[in-house]
């Protein structure tokens, strides 16, 4: 785990990357270029008709990626184009993800809508709750004999003593 | 923790263009003559049925008639 967190921290932004460059420098400093609703969709619905978009849109649907996925990639690819701005990306996001459903479904590929629910999740969380409870109830009926010789194992190992170089004499 | 705003919003449409078939359904012109009709201005009504979401809502619906005349054909 130490690890993983090791890498991620090496990954992240160093601070003051973001102001590497003065502002109105990026394309999302800049008015967007649609600011409605229907100008974003007019700029992507007949991208998202077009041949070598949908032939690599249903390879990505194959693969089993959510279509809600795909749809925040989309906008947030559009945010940083400049194209839209934040808001209208959200708004729009609904549209897309029915367009990729009726793309998928005009193609006859099973999809992933990322909104389905997690039944074996759900599942396995009462079995394990279920469990824990059954284990409970078997802790408390157990013999109270057999915990007090496990307690004065415990008191004697405490007893012996420590060796150490900062141990106490006498 | 980072989550999709996809899900929420996607979810949010769903239900509205939910809303709006049953209140197409439910509409008939025997209410809208009856005596108990609002005599409430409409501008707030038309107001409503131009905000974004609204028209996010209807264009998810037509492009879902789209995909039951595509399932339905099949």
């Amino acid at each position: 785990m130490a690890v993983n967190n090791t890498e991620q921290r090496l990954e992240a932004p160093i601070p003051g990357m973001a102001m590497t460059h003065e502002v109105g420098a990026r394309p999302w400093q800049q008015p967007a270029q649609y600011t409605s609703v229907e100008e974003a969709l007019q700029y992507y619905l007949p991208r998202m008709q077009d041949d070598a978009f949908t032939d690599s849109l249903i390879n990505v649907i194959e693969m089993g990626m959510p279509l809600t996925t795909l749809a925040n990639t989309i906008q947030l690819a559009g945010v940083m184009d400049g194209r839209h701005s934040i808001d209208v990306g959200i708004l729009i996001m609904p549209v897309l993800i029915e367009m990729m459903q009726l793309v998928a479904e005009a193609e006859g590929v099973e999809y992933v809508t990322g909104m389905e629910r997690n039944i074996e999740g759900e599942t396995k969380d009462s079995d394990v709750s279920a469990a824990l409870a059954t284990l409970k109830d078997d802790l408390g009926n157990k013999d109270m004999d057999g915990q007090e010789t496990q307690e004065m194992d415990i008191v004697e190992e405490q007893d012996e003593p420590s060796m150490g170089l900062m141990a106490r004499r006498g | 923790m980072y989550t999709n705003p996809a899900v929420e919003i996607y979810g949010k449409i769903d239900e509205y263009v939910k809303n709006m078939d049953n209140k197409a359904t439910k509409e008939s012109p025997v209410s809208k003559k009856g005596l108990l009709r609002s005599t409430k201005s409409m501008k707030n009504k038309d107001k409503m049925s131009n905000t974004p979401l609204a028209r996010v809502a209807n264009y998810v619906k037509t492009i879902r008639q789209e995909r039951d005349k595509l399932n339905g054909s099949e």
